[in-house]
């Protein structure tokens, strides 16, 4: 047996060294490559100090075992969770190049990579340290981003029970409601929406829950209902950003409008101006845009 | 308030770590002996080090140590260490508290070695901060401005302007302070520097009052301050020039300062988050670095920390300014008319019980405002009541119930407004409002056509000494209760009384205008001509300004200046909104009465063909009104399409009035043409009832319905009128009906018996609330109530309809109804006063005035007053006697009570008169009449004898 760092050490500069010999990066690897350089045996590390090498797998209970190949024999180890220090996964490269590209805010080019990781490591999700988890948390958003909502869900719903981190759960709740929002379930984006709200304090600095609301209540041509609900973050809104404020502040307009209160649209369309808040990109609002834009409304600028 | 001076604090180091560098690598000729065995070369090092680790005290002490063990050695003069020495000796003579040593040294190394370099710069700095320290500020703006001029890209030049600005605010040039702040703003330096300086041109502005600069500079600037303490001054500048501008009225730049002003809770959040960052930063600090600079972060973060930790926990101890903040802020968008928004921010405040309770008290009642604001009487009511359970002994609690009363007002529900305003002023006899509530109650029961009630409030108001124009509006508001109780005379004598006490006041031209529709009222037309030409001269762009022109041409139409008229209708523009229709069809009648067919046809045909009217309403009535002048013109081909148009256009929309009046005319213009037309009419009718049930044009359908019903009723065809009525009913649906048919609907269902007819009444008043038809809306709801014994549900349906339709066909059928209900409220005077009235409409002639004696009768009756019950009745058979039932039934009351005045002959007369009358009541009646009138004559024949036997 060996020291428990010295394995730890050992291990990362084997796989770091062929990753590097293979002079490739993931940008190259296809979805076959990244997992075979994700195969191959784990190591977990027992707080007595030993090692073990071989296949992981997961009891009922949720214990680690462990299959190890010695002598052309199999042995299988079985320890509850809080006997393992820590679990050591093939690819660790992987994980660097991900973390480059999270960091970097790349989520698109970051998703493949994160999600061999996370297939690899899912069923594993307990004995993860607090950065691999951190790092997996970045793939649901990645997924939202790649028009892969479902997934996205059913990620950010396994990682949950497994992060601590109040912001880093509000945003992994926050992909959950953007997924639902996004496949149509529009009941469950309200019920979503409604608990999101529920956990906001005054000037908070999204105002997704209200969006979705408003949006589906437009969508459903409540007008009423979109404007009340879009205007709430207008109202809690201060001098910082705030995400999701531009497309409340076009939903009111645009609720406004459509019950005919235009004054109220005008008011809403200028003061977005004066607090230099751009227009969302949303092609279902360009219209409203064209109405109460000066540029557009002046026949000496057109 | 946290400080943002905290800039001076840089790092120095980068400044003058050249110094320490220069001085270790000086080569010295020889290490000279000092006291207690220093040499030169060791006391340099010794202050060296001690500079080096911000132990200035020490590092002084070895500085004056040299300079008095080897002044007078050469290497100690030479040039070459004198350059590095002085600067770092005054330094350390300046961070110990010596400042004026400091100065002297610096200067004279000024003075001494004049080639530019970094120790020059560094003693030009620091110079500045020794005069600064010494109270020469001009000397210290020099200085600053000198280093600023000498080293224009160093970062550090930006810090010593904003000493430099400093210095000018403390020696009073405040606009030079506030425009040099402004210049490092724009300067293109680092964003937290130029932050800073705007925060502080803000502040300065502040203090120095220049309100106009401070909001020019919070308004134009994009902040984003997310650190603390620069987030916590933005916020409490812009939280004071917030509440200025509120108070100055100027609620959108107030509502744009408020946008700057984070809760309390985000402030001690950032600055828990600062504080928990410097610990981590000093720690970190510690680990990594060496001595001696790992003396230097820990002690730079032990004083940052601390300070931190000082300013943490004031912040948590001062007092928490959101909840006032909120509510101003929710304020000023209710005063720039965005109620939605107040509505919002005022809730969450009223719902959030992490706020104190006065602070959610008043939200609350700031949430009912907003409601109210928003028209929303419903939502207002219901904050109200909640307001109400949650806060009775709230002192806002008077404002909470006039507030409701007004809302009631807003309702129409005029007696509920004036009972609670009743209660208001006996719960609250001292309240300094009593006189605002006197007023408004005496507005609720003009509205209430309770004039008498009115002007006593208006009066009780007047007595009690009422501040501001309330006098006013209450004697204007007694004159005008005599103007709408029709006693012009009296009102045209307290208007013209007024009229020269409101001279200037913004009561003038109401009063003026008042003064002229009294006249109008009184058809004295040149005078009223001349009155609203006064007003529409004196008084341009007044809220009666549209009536006014109205009003000119209705006194040009009853002076028979037809043309005039008509001129002054063509004056009234679509922005005077519901007058601009009513001016349209004014012109119309005008035309009409002028038989001006033609011109009237075109007239109406021109409103229809406005394109540039976003509301065109009355359109099928101005095609009635286009066929009918046609059918005047005998131009029977124009008039027919007209009438087909309007029926093909209108007659499927469930708003579309006189559908009913079209069909009449299409049916007369059959007529006309002989009776073959008059069957080619009954077939098109039946044809089309037929087709648009088919084709599911269902409205339409029930109004050719409804007309073929009331020409069977014409007909006598009542069963049929009945059938077909049923069958309608049951074929359309609620949603399809318009208002002519669901009053009709109700009031046949009401007299089936059926309690459907319920929900037509309330489907009536609720889907158009502005259509006549809604009077018999309430008339249903109020018999329906009545035939409950509800009297008192009756009521209010009454009292609505007396007052928004008091015209209407249904009325006085109402009125007698509201006489019959107060008799059942065990009110019999104020029905008979009731019942007067009605006998006063010349429009209530006929039966209705038969029955409002017989109801005058009854309450005498019921007060015990047999003998003025009995003149009403006589007055029945007297004069009615075409109203076989009511005649019957006055007879055998009038004899019944006669025999309760023991007036045993008088009550048999009345029995004999009524059997003479053959005509005269069921064979059961006449027969129990024959019987009592029997039982008379033998009592009466008894004591005729009787008296002829007695002496």
């Amino acid at each position: 047996m060996r020291s428990k760092s010295n394995i730890i050490i050992f291990h990362r500069l084997l796989i770091t060294l062929a990753f590097c010999l293979s002079g490739n990066t993931a940008f190259c690897l296809d979805e076959s490559e990244m997992n075979a350089l994700l195969s191959g045996p784990a190591t977990a590390v027992v707080k007595n100090g030993f090692t073990y090498q071989g296949k992981l797998s997961r009891t009922d209970q949720g214990d680690l075992r462990i299959l190890i190949e010695s002598d052309g024999g199999e042995a299988i180890l079985t320890f509850p969770r809080e006997e393992i220090e820590a679990v050591i996964f093939p690819g660790a490269a992987l994980i660097s190049l991900a973390e480059d590209w999270v960091r970097e805010g790349s989520l698109g080019e970051a998703q493949p990579v994160l999600r061999a990781l996370y297939r690899q490591r899912r069923s594993f999700l307990p004995f993860l340290t607090d950065s691999e988890r951190l790092l997996l948390s970045a793939l649901p958003e990645a997924s939202l981003l790649n028009d892969q909502p479902e997934d996205a869900i059913a990620i950010a719903r396994n990682l949950l029970p497994y992060i601590t981190s109040d912001p880093l759960r509000e945003k992994l709740r926050a992909t959950v409601l953007l997924g639902h929002y996004r496949l149509g379930l529009k009941e469950e984006a309200k019920d979503l929406a409604t608990e999101w709200i529920g956990r906001q304090n005054l000037y908070g600095n999204s105002a997704l829950g209200w969006w979705v609301r408003a949006k589906i209540d437009f969508e459903e041509k409540n007008f009423t209902g979109a404007l009340w609900t879009s205007l709430h973050p207008i109202v809690f809104s201060g001098q910082m950003p705030m995400d999701y404020l531009s497309d409340c502040y076009a939903l009111a307009i645009a609720a406004s409008h459509e019950l005919q209160k235009e004054a109220k649209a005008h008011l809403l369309y200028s003061e977005m101006q004066t607090r230099g808040i751009h227009w969302p990109e949303e092609e279902l609002f360009a219209h409203y845009r064209l109405l109460y834009d000066e540029k557009h409304l002046d026949p000496a600028s057109q | 308030m946290a400080s943002v001076n905290r800039y001076h604090s840089c790092d120095r180091y980068v400044i003058f770590s050249v110094f320490a560098v220069s001085l270790l690598s000086l080569s010295l000729k020889s290490a000279l002996p000092g006291q207690e065995g220093d040499t030169l070369q060791s006391l340099l090092q010794k202050s060296t080090a001690a500079f080096q680790s911000g132990r200035y005290e020490a590092a002084a002490s070895f500085f004056e140590a040299l300079e008095e063990q080897f002044s007078e050695e050469d290497d100690f003069q030479s040039e070459s260490l004198q350059k590095v020495l002085l600067p770092m000796q005054g330094y350390s003579l300046l961070r110990t508290g010596r400042a004026n040593l400091a100065a002297e040294i610096f200067e004279y190394f000024l003075q001494t070695y004049l080639e530019k370099n970094p120790q020059r710069n560094f003693a030009v700095y620091h110079l500045a901060q020794a005069c600064e320290q010494t109270a020469q500020t001009e000397k210290a703006i020099l200085y600053f401005r000198q280093f600023e001029s000498e080293n224009p890209n160093r970062p550090e030049a930006a810090l010593a302007a904003m000493r430099r600005a400093e210095l000018i605010k403390t020696s009073g040039r405040i606009a030079e302070s506030i425009g040099l702040f402004n210049n490092i703003y724009s300067s293109g330096g680092d964003i937290a520097v130029r932050r800073q300086a705007r925060l502080r041109a803000l502040q300065v502005s502040i203090e120095a009052g220049q309100l106009d600069t401070a909001e020019n500079i919070l308004l134009t600037t994009r902040w984003k301050i997310d650190t603390m303490p620069e987030l916590a001054a933005l916020a409490f500048a812009a939280l004071s020039t917030g509440d200025q501008l509120l108070a100055d009225n100027r609620y959108s730049e107030a509502i744009r300062c408020y946008r700057l002003v984070p809760p309390k809770i985000v402030l001690i959040d950032k600055q828990k988050a600062r504080l928990t960052e410097s610990r981590s930063l000093m720690k970190k600090k510690a680990r990594l670095s060496a001595e001696p600079a790992k003396t230097l972060w820990e002690e730079y973060y032990s004083r940052l920390v601390q300070q931190l930790e000082t300013d943490f926990e004031s912040l948590q101890k001062s007092e928490d300014y959101t909840g006032g903040f909120l509510l101003r802020y929710g304020q000023s968008l209710l005063l720039a008319n965005r109620g939605e928004e107040a509505w919002l921010l005022f809730q969450r405040v009223a719902e959030d019980s992490g706020f104190a309770q006065e602070i959610q008290t008043e939200a609350h009642y700031r949430w009912m405002l907003a409601a109210r604001s928003l028209q929303m009487w419903d939502d207002a009511l219901a904050i109200a009541q909640s307001f109400q359970d949650l806060y009775a002994e709230s002192s806002l609690m008077p404002e909470v119930l006039y507030l409701t009363a007004e809302i009631h007002k807003e309702l129409r529900q005029f007696e509920k407004a004036a009972s609670l305003l009743g209660d208001l002023l006996t719960r609250y006899p001292n309240h300094p409002r009593q006189a605002r509530w006197l007023f408004t109650r005496g507005h609720c029961y003009v509205l209430n056509q309770r004039y008498p009630e009115a002007r006593e409030d208006f009066n009780l108001c007047l007595q009690s000494g009422p501040e501001g124009g309330l006098g006013n509006e209450a004697r204007l508001w007694h004159a005008m209760s005599r103007f709408f109780e029709k006693d012009y005379s009296i009102a045209l004598e307290e208007l013209g009384a007024l009229a020269d006490a409101l001279k200037g006041s913004p009561l003038e031209p109401e009063t003026a205008y008042w003064r002229a529709a009294t006249h109008y009222a009184l058809k004295n037309y040149g005078k009223a001509l001349e009155r609203i030409d006064f007003y529409l001269r004196s008084f341009p762009g007044h809220g009666r300004e549209g009536e006014a022109s109205v009003l000119r041409g209705d006194i040009l139409m009853g002076q028979g200046e037809l043309l005039g008229a008509a001129v002054a209708f063509a004056k009234v523009t679509p922005e005077a909104g519901n007058l601009f229709p009513y001016a349209i069809f004014q012109t119309g009648k005008i035309y009409r009465a002028m038989e001006e067919y033609e011109r009237m046809a075109d007239h109406f045909e021109r409103y229809l063909a406005r394109t540039d009217l976003q509301q065109k309403p009355r359109k099928s009535e101005a095609l009635y009104w286009t066929g009918w002048a046609y059918e005047q013109m005998g131009k029977i081909d124009s008039a027919h399409p007209v009438f087909l148009k309007a029926l093909d256009t209108f007659g499927n929309d469930v708003e579309a009035a006189e559908i009913q009046l079209i069909l009449k005319s299409l049916h007369h213009l059959h007529n006309k043409q002989g009776p073959q037309q008059t069957e080619t009419f009954a077939r098109w009718l039946r044809e089309e009832r037929v087709k648009n049930l088919a084709e599911k044009r269902l409205t339409y359908h029930s109004r050719l319905s409804l007309y073929q019903a009331n020409l069977y009723r014409a007909e006598k065809r009542n069963d049929e009128a009945q059938a077909l009525m049923l069958e309608t009913i049951r074929n359309v649906p609620l949603d399809s009906l318009g208002a002519e048919f669901l009053g009709r609907a109700g009031l046949l269902l009401l007299e089936l018996g059926f309690p459907s007819a319920e929900e037509y009444f309330t489907a009536l008043i609720e889907r158009y609330p502005h259509r006549p038809e809604k009077a018999v809306g309430y008339y249903g709801l109020a018999r329906l109530q009545s035939n409950r014994d509800h009297p008192s549900l009756a009521l209010p349906w009454l009292e609505k309809l007396a007052v928004e339709w008091p015209l209407h066909p249904i009325a006085i059928e109402a009125a007698l109804l509201r006489g019959k209900t107060l008799v059942d409220l065990g009110k019999p005077r104020l029905a008979i006063t009731h019942y007067e009235e009605v006998l006063k409409l010349k429009s209530a002639r006929g039966r209705p005035h038969a029955e409002a004696l017989e109801g005058i009768g009854h309450a005498y009756r019921l007060l015990r007053e047999p003998q003025k019950a009995i003149g009403y009745y006589q007055r029945i058979y007297t004069v009615y006697r075409a109203y076989n039932d009511l005649v019957t039934a006055s007879y055998l009351e009038s004899a019944n009570l006669f025999e309760e005045l023991s007036n045993l002959r008088a009550a048999r007369d009345t029995l004999a008169e009524f059997l003479d009358d053959p005509q005269l009541g069921e064979p059961q009646t006449r027969s129990l009449a024959r019987r009592e009138h029997t039982r008379l004559d033998s009592i009466l024949a008894l004591d005729t004898e009787s008296a002829n036997q007695s002496p």
